[in-house]
């Protein structure tokens, strides 16, 4: 990856590579987080990418994009950690194949896009009814609003509780101003701009510093907070569902990017990132109880999640199996064989990462952002060195915290015990 | 091995059919770090009906989607610890049409997991014990979909619309039917359907093309194989009426959520002939129900649509259908709304140059596949099993014409409807 500075605190990366047929390029717009600049943020993703001075009205917008070979742009807000990201993205087919100027047509484009963009009342009115309703469309989604609940409970009074889902009352309430002064400060967000496929850097860094006009911003400068929340919880919340989303939340105490985060991680693969780790061997295959089950690492957080869908009858036996797994990496109670396995198909995961531009930008992102530098090589060799003891280390202070089940109400736990 | 290249594309890939009937398509991308390998049959869940040996046989829904799980048995270790321990990620599906095996693997060392894909496709061995085991897996699985409100929006309105053809059932079975499968109609399915000369397999991978090739056959050639069965499968649907004008289901959501689906008579004409049909249905819902149109805003701001809306068009082995679907408290007027707008696309006719408009993004869109191994594997097997070529079909769709439109427009009847909702709870 090639990295340009086009101002300070704005930079441009270019991954070049003839073997897309597509370019993919991403704005990465980088604020700290609030709980208030989290809704506008949202709406102003929403707006940037509907109307704009030059095309304003969506068929119009949607006529330039059709004439750029059907060009794809799309705006959204999400957040990493401490961080809000409102992040432009964009897939136009490469200039061999469509015209010499596509790929200076498109970023023109895109220009008028995050420069020219309408932002009134009539717009706004619009975006938020389209917020409140994605937001309603995830409650209705039984994992995702279990999700959202954990963000909630567990991560009260953090930057965690933040990515729940957005509360109508919170979209309502944000006013034209608010997006008007959002917008202005995107200016002074520190930017990262990625470029992957068939490019010419000098001449994509030419376009990109005669079609923009980029300000000095401060660099990024990113934290990552370990959550530590106090006692342990266990909550049980009823809907009309089919099947129990069952979450558990461990806190690692380990540190974002620390020799034992590596550790932690690649003993997460053996936990449940495969169909060969624990989880899914004995919670799925052995003992019938989930179709999916899955543990994930937050980074930023220092959280480990556990999640699956079962029968709410036997929600007891399956805390009580998922219990037994983590146990058995503090024990020691896995082969090196079983490590091993896991890894190798973790390893080929990470890089598979290398042939998918989004992918590959998920990595370089949370990389600048924390600082590292490490390649895929360099953390496989790593993996790779691992003992045994090296994983029960890293499991050695991973406590549980939470656990949550969604799950329809009067069914009954077939060994009621907890 | 034939050579098949496309110059506008930019693509080539090499096809030979094995002396066993299966036939090995591979595309070599030196660029790619990964390999993808995928091996499929056309036996998927509308093949509830078959006929052989002059018999015919109804088996339980949800079949092909079991034995999709079932063949990741083994004697020895489960194959999907298998193919772990090599460092390739193996995965399947079973669609309506067909039931695919797939791994990937971003190393060289693609010998084995191949060899692997081969032998545990070609066999299947399974006990009684497994078979009943596999139920409770099945049955969550059943369940996740079920509780997702746009899955169950759609599997309604299958059955709001189908009699007997089996995409009334969920690509999984219903549950009575899946308890109700045995180890002997798995095995039954399984010697019809599995047969080397009706899979196909397709490689994309960094690798020679002629060492794939001699893999592939060096396994083949080990194997012995029964003749083929002669098997064919039934597509029928008893009635060309709707089951229910109107079906209303509760679930636990805030927006209810309302599909308005019309069923079409299902003709005797090619594949081709099926897919254009299908292209020119899909290039006018585009014009008329998507941004292009400038009244799509007006239909946002007055409340007849929110961001939810969508249009599919799906035509297939014995179906036929075009459906919309919305978020809406008012199934009526959403209806009222959509009968309007199809009326008058026949009242003002074609706009060429929107046509023309759209046809360009198309084009645009139709490399993006090759962007991923996966998919240039996965979207070739698809097209395949309808004996067509993906670049052909997508040359097909250019040079659709307005007067194509027009005449797909008029041999359809829009009278035969069924309107579903997803309503709150009281």
């Amino acid at each position: 990856m090639k990295t340009i500075s086009l101002a300070t605190g704005v930079r441009l990366h270019i991954i070049q590579s003839k073997k897309y047929k597509e370019v993919s390029i991403y704005f990465n717009y980088y604020q700290q987080i609030t709980r208030e600049n989290r809704v506008v943020r949202s709406l102003l993703a929403h707006l940037l990418a509907d109307k704009t001075h030059k095309y304003p009205s969506k068929s119009e917008l949607a006529k330039i994009k059709d004439m750029l070979f059907g060009v794809s742009i799309n705006a959204s807000n999400f957040s990493i950690g401490e961080a809000s990201v409102v992040q432009i993205g964009c897939r136009l087919l490469a200039d061999k194949y469509s015209n010499s100027t596509n790929l200076s047509d498109t970023v023109a484009l895109l220009q008028e896009i995050i420069e020219n963009p309408i932002l009134d009342d009539a717009s706004l009115i619009e975006a938020k009814r389209d917020l409140k309703d994605n937001a309603l469309r995830k409650k209705d989604k039984p994992m995702t609003y279990a999700m959202s609940r954990v963000y909630s409970i567990y991560g009260k009074d953090s930057y965690l509780e933040l990515a729940a889902i957005l509360e109508e009352s919170a979209i309502e309430s944000v006013c034209l101003d608010d997006i008007l002064d959002a917008y202005q400060k995107l200016s002074e967000n520190p930017l990262d701009i990625f470029i992957f496929g068939d490019v010419n850097q000098a001449q994509i860094t030419d376009l990109f510093n005669s079609l923009f006009k980029f300000q000095n911003t401060k660099p990024i400068n990113h934290h990552s907070q370990l959550l530590e929340q106090g006692e342990f919880n266990y909550i049980q919340e009823y809907k009309e569902v089919d099947q129990c989303s069952l979450i558990m939340v461990y806190e690692t105490h380990t540190a974002n990017q620390s020799d034992d985060y590596y550790r932690l991680k690649a003993a997460n693969s053996l936990l449940g990132m495969v169909p060969s780790s624990l989880l899914f061997q004995e919670v799925r295959e052995k003992n019938s109880l989930c179709y999916s089950i899955n543990s994930t690492i937050l980074s930023d957080e220092g959280l480990l999640i556990i999640k699956t869908g079962i029968d709410g009858k036997n929600e007891a036996a399956a805390i009580e199996l998922i219990k037994k797994q983590v146990m058995a990496l503090k024990e020691g109670d896995f082969s090196l064989d079983q490590l091993k396995e896991s890894l190798s198909l973790y390893c080929n995961l990470l890089y598979g990462t290398i042939d998918d531009p989004s992918a590959t930008l998920n990595y370089q992102y949370t990389g600048l952002l924390n600082k590292n530098t490490m390649t895929i090589d360099e953390m496989i060799e790593r993996f790779n060195s691992y003992t045994k003891e090296d994983i029960v280390q890293s499991f050695a202070k991973v406590e549980l915290k939470l656990i949550y089940s969604l799950k329809r109400d009067g069914v009954n736990d077939e060994n009621n015990n907890e | 091995m034939k050579t098949i290249t496309n110059k506008q594309f930019d693509e080539t890939y090499y096809s030979e059919v094995l002396a066993n009937g299966l036939e090995v398509i591979i595309y070599h991308k030196p660029e790619f770090r990964t390999t993808a390998c995928v091996l499929g049959t056309p036996f998927g869940a509308l093949d509830l009906v078959q006929t052989f040996n002059g018999e015919t046989k109804q088996f339980h829904s949800g079949l092909a989607h079991f034995l999709e799980h079932k063949l990741f048995e083994s004697d020895d270790r489960d194959i999907m610890l298998q193919f772990n321990a090599l460092g390739a990620n193996v995965n399947a599906f079973t669609s309506y049409d067909c039931t695919v095996y797939y791994f990937t693997i971003a190393n060289q060392m693609v010998e084995k997991p191949l060899n692997l894909l081969l032998d545990f496709v070609q066999s299947l061995s399974i006990t009684e014990n497994s078979v009943e085991k596999e139920k409770g897996i099945i049955t969550q699985e059943l369940m996740m979909y079920q509780q997702m409100p746009e899955f169950r929006l759609l599997f309604e309105t299958y059955k709001s619309l189908y009699h007997t053809l089996p995409l009334k059932y969920d690509i999984g079975g219903s549950p009575d039917d899946v308890m109700a499968i045995s180890k002997s109609e798995l095995e039954q399915c399984y010697q019809l359907n599995y047969h080397p000369s009706k899979m196909k397999m397709i490689i994309v991978s960094p690798i020679e093309p002629v060492v794939l090739f001699e893999i592939v056959k060096a396994n083949q050639n080990n194997k012995t194989f029964s003749s083929r069965p002669q098997v064919d499968s039934v597509y029928k649907e008893t009635n060309k009426q709707v089951v229910v004008e109107k079906n209303i289901i509760s679930m636990d959501v805030v927006n209810p959520k309302v599909a308005l689906a019309f069923k079409f008579n299902s003709e005797n004409v090619s594949k081709k002939q099926v897919i254009k049909q299908e292209w020119c249905l899909q290039l006018l819902m585009e014009m008329t129900f998507t941004a292009v149109n400038p009244a799509y805003q007006q239909w946002l701001d007055q409340g007849y649509i929110n961001n939810f809306f969508g249009v599919e068009v799906e035509f297939g082995k014995g179906y036929r259908h075009l459906l919309f679907y919305n978020e809406t408290s008012d199934e009526e007027a959403f209806k009222a709304f959509i009968l309007k707008q199809l009326q008058s696309i026949k009242e003002n006719g074609i706009n060429e140059t929107l046509l023309i408009q759209i046809q360009r993004r198309f084009y645009g869109l139709s490399f993006k596949v090759y962007d991923d191994v996966e998919n240039i594997a996965v979207n070739h097997l698809r097209y395949l099993f309808d004996e067509l070529d993906y670049l052909e079909v997508v040359k097909m769709i250019l040079d659709i014409q307005s007067e194509d439109l027009l005449t797909c427009l008029n041999s359809l009847d829009f009278e035969n409807y069924s309107l579903i909702k997803i309503d709150k709870l009281a």
